[in-house]
Formats: structure tokens, C-alpha cells, sequence
């Protein structure tokens, strides 16, 4: 995934795009979304991943034209669509809750935009019962919606958005409502429907996980901006911020000191230690910078003597059956990192165990200078150029 | 869409599981009966079923009594078991012409009592103003008034001295007053304001199904306003509309006060009728006759109002399935 | 109610009356007025005022029950006649039981046939001779009632029941600030002038008077034909404003809702005192018709004897002047000698009692409901 996610510059290429998108609700401090610049690609799936109130769904349903932005555009295929109304936007919606009529069985449900499009009689039914075999309910057309279960009302949801072949289809948290098997299931569901009908596709998740097994690429929100635009592998591997690294997986942060810059690299003197050398962010020297470490990247071995690398105390192990979780304190007084390995093969250690702890040269990230995590800058340093 | 039919109908793992809800019997078995609880909960009812024996039950029973005599000239009446007085009434062109009076304006009342009440209390219901609780309270703060008094109140208002007519007149557009009043005009103009806040009670509460995402959903599928309120907000509020109208029809029918008041000795309807045999013209038999045929109004109403309910049920819940 | 049978003349005052259709409430009219009449009736029976229950010896003090129209009715046969009646028989006390209307009486005596709620009532004659039929009354004793033969031959029941207690009469009611040139006969009804400002509440006894007034009119016998009255009201229909005027015919004058009506004398000369000479009844030039109020001793009551001296007081010479000068009935005692004034606003003027339309009521008890229903369906239906 070589990519780069660049920010959009008006009018270029993507077939979704959002150009200083913003949203400001009157009597409330602050802003919901404080602009947004993203670009689609045609036939690619976004996902857009924070936290609750990161204003991820206030985006979704500015995209959607449910709420009128307080400031930029949204434009669709080179087309500005900012002032049109909803019912002219040519988007599928699925919402949270799916919004499934109750009172029109599922072939009604359906064709519902197709009836809106005066779509032929004839027509309309080939297209139901196409979207109906799409999402493998086909057996299931004369059922009213109190009769089907979540996974069923989920995907006559998807079927009746897409049926009308929509510009893009919109996803408002499209797992949440599920529980944790059918989740997976329709995990890959959604991907394959996107993948067989093709249709530019944004999905707003609170859920890293669902966003970096569906997404093409993944926005990640925070405080009503965009942290980071990239590929799941980007965004997992190489964070460009600290607050990307915490929220998407587990990570070990570490401040540190920034030495000398050698070619990609930077040298980082963490206390307790040692220097490393991490690639990602450039930061100058002698400026406090934040490296990330992933738990499973790190390995932990019985401590021998002699040897010189980082040692440690193990202060808990937790035992998760693929996995043990650790917690190791560095040295005697250094920091505590998260360190977690795979069972099995591998040697486990109990409380109290001496170990040396060891990663790979790429396993360190440089995510950022502390100066520069203050949010006003936050929009604009997201730099895609690491890889 | 390019559905693939080379996927097959694969059944996804949940399907069998949720087809079973909708068609399987409830399998909840009646809670055993203590002797206990039973016992208990037949004196928490006995005071409830003692004042309805005694309010309902019995006046009910000895107007039924009532209704088999029949009566004499001048008022004084012939215990006996017969149908003469059914015949006697039902034989009536008069009685017939006041049923029919009866069921006109309930009609009538009902559905302009409907039109004024829906846009109020769609907007009750779908409001997030601060004010909603507020809102709803002031717009059933008219029970407080006595309905009698809400009716002078028309009549000040509706009659030809009245408000209307003076200004229409003062401002020349009419030479002479309209008759709003002392007629059936004036009892279907009062009764509708007076039923309005039951019907606007009855919608908010019956109005459950309403959700802002529906009407999203079919707006961003490309239905305009009017189409969403069409397609989506009207099918959807139709079971409160269904209970506010049986409410206002069968308190319309019952009217007594309205229809007296305001409608000058012209509008015959059953409750007025009913008085005025039994006080008026002294013959309780027919006056409980008629108390019987407004019962049997009542009765075909509620059956409709069951059979119309429960097809608008089936629009959500589907129809019955056998086994699938 | 302006539509009751038994005219209540000074007895309803509209505050009164506003509290009796509180208690009406729609949501009633399924069992109806029937029903509640019912378990009033047999509240009643059971109650603690029945006057059985209370001391029956005929030496002792005793107390009776009268039931009478409730209201400024109550307060002037109080005043000019319980008061007095009690003080010239500190031996009896009478509870005064204030009824609506004649209907009542008779719905609350049919409940308590065995141990009447009443030893003495109030009714309108064309009510009371159903009451008689069901021995709801008994007929009087002669001889304890002397005062008897001190009355008029109208008064005079015929066969022993109870006598007229009051004589009223129906008139032409107007306000006097709205109308030019006032109403003094019957053809004034017809004026063009009133279109659409007469109050015609004739769905009851008001209507039966006034076929019988027309009918003289228009040189017809009632007991034969009334089609001449029907076809003459009919033609009347367009011009009426209300059949029914609220909260009564007496207050619509009053408050200018309406110019003209038909309505009962005494009450509108109790209104004329009380709205300053705005409403104004007239007693027509052609003569009026007489509403009868008769006092009865109701059947099995356990003070027979304090009962009829009672009614013998009632119908005496003192206390018939002493009620009439207070409430503008003419007198059933032909020894009364009215105040002037009184005599010339009710029918016992020289010229009225002249004018006076003699009906037969206890042959109209038969009719009465035949010629409302043909009001109702051929006048106001029509």
C-alpha cells in the first residue's frame, strides 16, 4: 500500500471530497467539526475512526445533507453539493439504527428509492430482487421488519441503500448495533458488497478493528478534526500522532530526547533505555520527542549476563490464550512497558522474572515532537510522506 | 447492482435463528397460580369491582329492565317483558333520523377534530424544544374549563351577537349575522374544540413509532418533505390518529352538553334525546331504549375500531405465517 | 332546564342551573340520566331523611317533608309559607327537599312506593295525574283539608287528589331596550321585526300552552284538531333564532341574545324587578293559557294528618296572598285579595281572568307527549 493520502486540494481528483468542512451548533462551546479536508477515491471504502464525540457522525450526516454545515463544501464528482437538499444527493444512507420502515415489508422497504425514482414497475422488481440476492435475503422479501433479526435488518438496510445506486453509500456505526459474532460475519458481509457493486463508501466506527479490516483507508478523528488519513497499515504502523498510536491498538509511548537525524531516521535518547533509532517524525535536536513501541514487538528473554541490551522486571503476566500480557518495568526505576507475546513456543515468565527486553530496528516509531501535539496545529502537520 | 447469483442463497447463521420469533407460539407458560397472590390481588380489585357493580353494573341491568316495559299515555309505566317499545322506536322515523343525527355529527366532529388536532400534535411529538413539556400541558390546559363553560364561551363567540358577526358585520362584509350558532354549524365548531385536547393526548401517546432517522432515511432514499410525510409520517401515526378518533367519536356520541347548549333545540342527537324522553316526555322505557341503541352504536364503533386497529397492527408485525 | 316538562317559574336561578349541567358530563350519557336517577332513587330509599323513619306518634312533635322547586321558588314558599304555617304549629316542623322538577319527584316517589321520601309534593298537573294513576298520591281527606271549598273551581281536583297550589300563566317575554314597540298579542310572534330574534323554547309544556292559546287564535278546539296550531308555528320556523335558548329564556332576553320569547309570567316578573324593567312580560290581549302546580299527599306517608294541614295551610287565604305578592302567582283561594300591583302583572286581573284559556289537563296528560313530539318533528324538525 504505497498510496499517499494527500489532502485534497479543491477541485483535484477523488469522488467525494469535503474542503474545510465545519460544523459550529449555536449555544455550544467550541466546535463539533472544526474543518475537514478529505478526498475518496471512486470505489474505495473510508473509514472514519474516533471516539464518541469526535464528530465523526456530525461529518457523516454533513455528507448525507442531514445537517447544514456552518462552513465548506462537499462536493461529489467535481459537482458542489453543499446546498442540495438530502433527497437530491444521490447518497445511500445506512443509519445506526438502520431507519427501517415498520411498516413495509422488505421488498417495500427496498424499493422505496427505487418508487422515489419512478423506476418501472417491471424494473423495479429485477432491481429488489437483485439487492435482495446481494444481501442474501431473498427468502425473506414478504417479512415485515419486526420479524427479522439484527443481522437481517442490517442488511436489508445496506440493500435498500444500495438499490439505488447511490453516488456514495454512508455507514453510521454499522456494527454497533450487533452482537460481537454476527459482527465479524457482518464484517466481511459489507466488505463484499462493497467490493461486488463498487460504490465510493464512508463508514464512521468508533471500533479500530472494523476500520482496519474494512477500510481501504481510515480517517482518524479526534476533537473535530482529522489526526491522520492513511491505510490501515499506516495508520497501525506508522501513526503520525501520538493520540493515533494510543487510539488505534496498543501502544508504549515514550518521551525522549531527538539527537541527530540520520538520513529517515532520528536517534532518540529514551531514560532508562538507551538511545534508539526510530523512522516517522522529524524532529530537531534536543527537542523532546514521543516514540511509539507496539507490545508484540517487543521480545522478552530470560536475562543472561553480559549481554547489553534493556533489562527488566516483570511485574504481571496475563494470561489471554493466544497471548500473555506483560507488564515490565525497565531497569529500577524506568518506565513501564506493555509487552506481549504469543503462547506456546515461546517461554513464559511469572512475576518477578528477570528478562531482557529486544525489538527489531523498525519496531520504534518517532510519532511526534511533543510541540508540536497542540491541537490548534493539529489540522495541518498530518504529513503522509512515511513511507 | 451487480448482485452475483453465483453466491448462492446462502443462509447466513442467524437466519434460522430470527425466523423463529415471528412464528413460533409464545412459549411463556402462565404463571402457576398461588393461592396467595390471587387472593390478594382479588381484594386489591374487590373495592374497584364493588363501585363498578354498583355505578355500572347495576344502573346498566335495570335500564336493560327498563327498556322491556312499556309505557302508558301520560308517563306512567306497564311492568312487562316485551319488545314494543323496540318495535316502537325502531319503527320510528324520528328515532332513525336522531341516530342518524348522532352518527353525522360524530363524524363530523371526529374529523375536523382530527384535522385541527394532527399538525398540533405532530408537532408536540416531534419537537426537542425545551418547551415540549410545557408545550403539551398548555395544550390540554382547556380541561381544566368545564366544557359548559367552554361552550358559552362559543357561544359568545359564534352567535349572532357574537364576536364573528359583529366584526364581519362592523366591517360591512355581511349585511346580515351568519347563523354559526343554535345549530348544527355551531356543535360541530364547539365540540371539535372541546374534543381537541383528547385527540391531541391520544395522538402523542399513540404517535410511539415516529423516529426522526425514518423520516432521514427516506429523505436521503430521495423522497421530498411531502412525500416523507406521505410515504412515511402519516402510515406511521395512523394507529395514534386511530385511537384519538374513537375517542372523540365515542365522547361525541355521549355528548350531551354541546350539543344541548349550542344547538338551539335543532340538533336531535341520542344523549339529548334520551334526557328529554325520560324528563321531558316521562317515557323511561323509550328513553331506555334508546339508552340500548346508543349502547349498540357504541358497540359496533368499538368493533370497527378493533378490526381497523388490528389491520394496521399487521402492517408491522406482518401476517400470521403458517410454520415456515 | 328550559326544556322540562313542569315549568319551574322562580326556581331555577342560571347559577343553579349551571350546576346541574356540571353534573351532566358527557361521558355520563351511556346509562344515561336513567341511570343515575336509579341509584338516586334508591339512595334515597335507604336514606335517613325519610320522613317514616323519624317520630310517627300524632301527639309528639313530628316533621314532614316537602318537596318543592329548588331555588328563589324555595326561598318565597319559605318565607310566606313554611315560616308561618310552623309558628302557628310549633308541633311540626317541615324539611323543605328541593327538587328540579316535577320529573324528579315522580322518578324519586316510584323508588320509595313502601316508605316514601316525601309526605307532601309538589307537581305539575300535567305530571300528576300519572302520580295518581300509580297511587303514587292519595286523595285527601275532606274534611282535614277545609280549605277545600274556599277554592276556585279550576283548583278543584275531581277526584280528590291533590288541589292546585299555584296558578301561572304563559307570556310574551321581550327586552324592552332592543324592541320598539312592544309585543301584546299572540299574532306579534309573527312581526317581521323579530326574525331571527325570537327565543321559542316550546319542546315542553310552553309549547302544549301555546297550541292551546293559538288554537282559540285561530277560532280551533285543541281537544279535536291541533294541525291549525302546527301549521300556524310552522310558518314561524325560519324566524326563530333558538329553540332552546341557554342557559334560559329568561336570561337570552335578559342579555339581549334574543328581543321576544315565550316564557311562564312569574318568573319574568321576578326578572323584570331583577334586570331594572329589562325584560318585560306580557300577558297577551287574546288571554293565556294556565300552568297548574298541585300540592299532593303522597300515599303511605306516616304523617297523614300533619300532611293535610299542612296543604290546608298552603291553599288558605293567608298564605296564598302572602306567596303571590312575593312571587306573581295569581291565588287558587277565591277569599284572597291580591296587592294591586300583583294583580295586574300576573292573570288576576278582572280583564285577565276574563281572558283566561281553560284547559283540561288531566285529559291533556294523555296527549302531552303526541303534541311535543309533533313540535319537535313538524315545527322545529320541519
Amino acid at each position: 500500500m504505497g498510496d499517499t493520502a494527500r489532502r485534497a486540494p479543491a477541485g483535484t481528483a477523488g469522488h467525494l471530497v469535503l474542503d474545510g468542512l465545519a460544523k459550529t451548533y449555536p449555544g455550544k462551546d467550541g466546535a463539533a467539526v472544526r474543518g475537514i479536508d478529505l478526498a475518496v477515491e471512486r470505489g474505495s471504502m473510508l473509514a472514519v475512526l474516533g471516539p464518541s464525540g469526535c464528530g465523526k457522525s456530525t461529518t457523516l450526516r454533513m455528507i448525507a445533507g442531514l445537517v447544514p454545515p456552518t462552513a465548506g463544501t462537499v462536493r461529489v464528482d467535481g459537482r458542489d453539493i453543499t446546498d442540495s437538499p438530502v433527497h437530491r444527493r444521490d447518497m445511500g444512507v445506512v443509519f445506526q439504527s438502520y431507519a427501517l420502515f415498520p411498516h413495509l415489508d422488505v421488498a417495500r422497504n427496498i424499493a422505496f428509492g427505487l418508487e422515489m425514482r419512478k423506476v418501472p414497475k417491471t424494473e423495479l422488481k429485477r432491481r429488489v430482487d437483485d439487492a435482495l440476492s446481494l444481501v442474501r435475503l431473498g427468502h425473506l422479501a414478504g417479512r415485515r421488519i419486526a420479524q427479522l433479526s439484527g443481522g437481517q435488518q442490517q442488511r436489508v438496510a445496506l440493500a435498500r441503500a444500495l438499490v439505488v445506486e447511490p453516488a456514495v453509500l454512508l455507514l453510521d456505526e454499522p456494527l454497533s448495533n450487533l452482537d460481537a459474532r454476527l459482527r465479524s460475519a457482518m464484517r466481511d458481509e459489507i466488505c463484499r458488497i462493497q467490493r461486488e457493486t463498487g460504490v465510493t463508501t464512508v463508514f464512521v466506527t468508533h471500533d479500530q478493528q472494523e476500520a482496519l479490516s474494512m477500510a481501504d483507508r481510515v480517517a482518524v478523528m479526534n476533537h473535530g478534526r482529522i489526526e491522520q488519513v492513511g491505510t490501515p497499515e499506516d495508520i497501525y504502523e506508522r501513526p503520525a500522532r501520538p493520540f493515533v498510536a494510543e487510539f488505534v491498538g496498543r501502544a508504549n509511548l515514550l518521551d525522549g530526547t531527538a539527537g541527530d537525524p540520520d538520513g529517515e531516521r532520528t536517534s532518540v535518547e529514551l531514560p532508562g533505555l538507551g538511545t534508539v533509532s526510530a523512522a516517522g517524525a522529524r524532529v530537531a535536536r534536543g527537542r523532546t520527542a514521543v516514540v511509539m513501541l507496539r507490545p508484540h514487538r517487543i521480545a522478552l528473554t530470560a536475562a543472561a549476563p553480559g549481554t547489553g541490551g534493556a533489562r527488566g522486571t516483570v511485574l504481571s503476566a496475563g494470561y489471554a490464550g493466544e497471548t500473555v500480557a506483560y507488564r515490565v518495568r525497565v531497569g529500577d526505576t524506568g518506565p513501564v512497558l506493555d509487552v506481549e507475546r504469543p503462547t506456546g513456543a515461546q517461554r513464559s515468565f511469572g512475576p518477578g522474572a528477570e528478562v531482557e527486553l529486544s525489538w527489531d530496528p523498525e519496531a520504534p516509531r518517532l510519532v511526534a515532537a511533543v510541540e508540536d501535539s497542540e491541537p490548534a496545529e493539529a489540522a495541518e502537520p498530518v504529513r503522509e510522506s512515511l513511507s | 447492482m451487480t448482485a452475483d447469483p453465483a453466491d448462492g442463497p446462502a443462509r447466513a447463521p442467524e437466519d434460522t435463528r430470527a425466523a423463529r420469533p415471528a412464528t413460533a407460539p409464545p412459549a411463556v407458560k402462565a404463571p402457576p397460580r398461588g393461592r396467595g397472590p390471587g387472593r390478594l390481588a382479588l381484594a386489591l380489585l374487590a373495592p374497584g369491582l364493588l363501585a363498578l357493580l354498583l355505578t355500572y353494573a347495576l344502573p346498566l341491568v335495570w335500564v336493560v329492565r327498563m327498556s322491556l316495559n312499556e309505557s302508558e299515555e301520560g308517563g306512567a309505566i306497564r311492568q312487562t317483558l316485551s319488545a314494543a317499545t323496540f318495535g316502537h322506536v325502531l319503527g320510528s322515523g324520528h328515532y332513525w333520523n336522531v341516530i342518524g343525527q348522532t352518527v353525522e355529527l360524530g363524524v363530523l366532529v371526529t374529523f375536523f377534530t382530527l384535522l385541527v388536532s394532527y399538525p398540533v400534535a405532530l408537532f408536540l411529538a416531534r419537537t426537542t424544544s425545551r418547551w415540549r413539556s410545557l408545550l403539551i400541558a398548555l395544550a390540554v390546559t382547556p380541561l381544566l374549563i368545564s366544557s359548559v363553560a367552554r361552550t358559552f364561551g362559543w357561544m359568545a363567540i359564534l352567535g349572532t351577537q357574537g364576536v364573528i358577526n359583529k366584526t364581519l358585520t362592523g366591517a360591512g362584509l355581511i349585511d346580515s349575522p351568519l347563523h354559526l350558532a343554535n345549530n348544527f354549524t355551531g356543535v360541530v365548531i364547539a365540540s371539535t374544540e372541546i374534543y381537541m385536547p383528547f385527540a391531541i393526548l391520544a395522538m402523542i401517546s399513540g404517535f410511539g413509532r415516529l423516529d426522526p432517522a425514518l423520516e432521514h432515511a427516506a429523505a436521503s432514499l430521495g423522497a421530498p418533505r411531502r412525500t416523507v410525510f406521505r410515504r412515511i409520517v402519516l402510515p406511521l401515526t395512523l394507529p395514534g390518529v386511530l385511537t384519538a378518533a374513537l375517542l372523540v367519536f365515542v365522547l361525541s356520541l355521549s355528548g350531551y352538553v354541546t350539543p344541548r347548549l349550542i344547538g338551539g333545540g335543532r340538533v336531535f342527537v341520542l344523549a339529548t334525546e334520551i334526557y328529554d324522553e325520560a324528563i321531558t316526555a316521562l317515557d323511561w322505557p323509550v328513553a331506555a331504549v334508546l339508552s340500548m341503541l346508543l349502547l349498540a352504536v357504541f358497540g359496533v364503533v368499538i368493533t370497527l375500531y378493533l378490526r381497523a386497529q388490528r389491520a394496521l397492527e399487521a402492517r408491522f408485525t406482518g401476517p400470521r405465517e403458517a410454520g415456515s | 332546564m328550559p326544556s322540562q316538562r313542569p315549568s319551574q317559574r322562580l326556581s331555577s336561578r342560571p347559577s343553579a342551573r349551571l350546576s346541574q349541567r356540571l353534573s351532566l358530563r358527557p361521558a355520563l350519557a351511556t346509562a344515561a340520566v336513567l341511570t343515575s336517577t336509579a341509584l338516586l332513587a334508591t339512595a334515597c330509599t335507604s336514606s335517613a331523611t325519610s320522613p317514616s323513619g323519624s317520630s310517627g306518634g300524632s301527639g309528639g312533635k313530628q316533621t314532614i317533608t316537602f318537596m318543592g322547586f329548588y331555588g328563589t321558588f324555595q326561598d318565597a314558599f319559605t318565607k310566606t309559607v313554611i315560616k308561618p304555617f310552623e309558628k302557628a304549629n310549633p308541633d311540626i316542623t317541615v324539611t323543605y327537599v328541593p327538587i328540579q322538577n316535577s320529573s324528579e319527584v315522580l322518578a324519586k316517589l316510584r323508588a320509595s312506593t313502601a316508605r316514601p321520601v316525601a309526605d307532601v309534593a309538589l307537581m305539575d298537573s300535567s305530571v300528576a295525574p300519572t302520580a295518581n294513576k300509580e297511587k303514587l298520591f292519595a286523595p285527601l281527606d275532606a274534611s282535614k283539608v277545609p280549605n277545600l271549598d274556599r277554592l276556585v273551581d279550576s283548583a278543584k281536583s275531581k277526584d280528590g287528589h291533590g288541589p292546585a297550589v299555584t296558578f301561572d300563566s304563559l307570556s310574551i317575554l321581550y327586552n324592552s331596550k332592543n324592541v320598539k314597540k312592544a309585543p301584546t298579542s299572540w299574532n306579534d310572534l309573527w312581526n317581521a321585526e323579530y326574525k331571527d330574534k325570537l327565543a321559542m323554547p316550546i319542546a315542553d309544556t310552553r309549547g302544549v300552552a301555546l297550541i292551546i292559546a293559538l288554537e282559540k287564535l285561530l277560532h280551533a278546539d285543541y281537544k279535536s284538531d291541533i294541525n291549525p296550531a302546527i301549521d300556524k308555528l310552522k310558518t314561524l320556523s325560519s324566524a326563530v333564532q333558538t329553540w332552546q335558548p341557554s342557559p334560559d329564556v329568561y336570561t337570552a332576553i335578559q342579555s339581549g341574545d334574543a328581543d321576544v320569547a315565550v316564557g311562564w309570567n312569574a318568573r319574568g316578573q321576578y326578572y323584570k324587578d331583577s334586570s331594572g324593567g329589562v325584560v318585560q312580560p306580557v300577558l297577551p290581549k287574546e288571554g293565556t293559557v294556565t300552568q297548574v302546580n298541585t300540592i299532593n299527599l303522597v300515599n303511605n306517608s306516616a304523617h297523614t294528618a300533619a300532611a293535610q294541614k299542612f296543604i290546608d295551610y298552603a291553599i288558605g287565604a293567608e298564605a296564598q296572598k302572602a306567596f303571590d305578592d312575593e312571587a306573581f302567582y295569581a291565588p287558587v283561594n277565591k277569599d284572597v285579595q291580591l296587592a294591586a300591583e300583583t294583580k295586574e302583572r300576573t292573570q288576576a286581573s278582572a280583564e285577565q281572568r276574563k281572558n283566561q284559556i281553560p284547559v283540561d289537563w288531566n285529559w291533556l296528560t294523555t296527549r302531552y307527549t303526541d303534541w311535543v313530539d309533533r313540535i319537535k318533528r313538524e315545527v322545529i324538525g320541519g
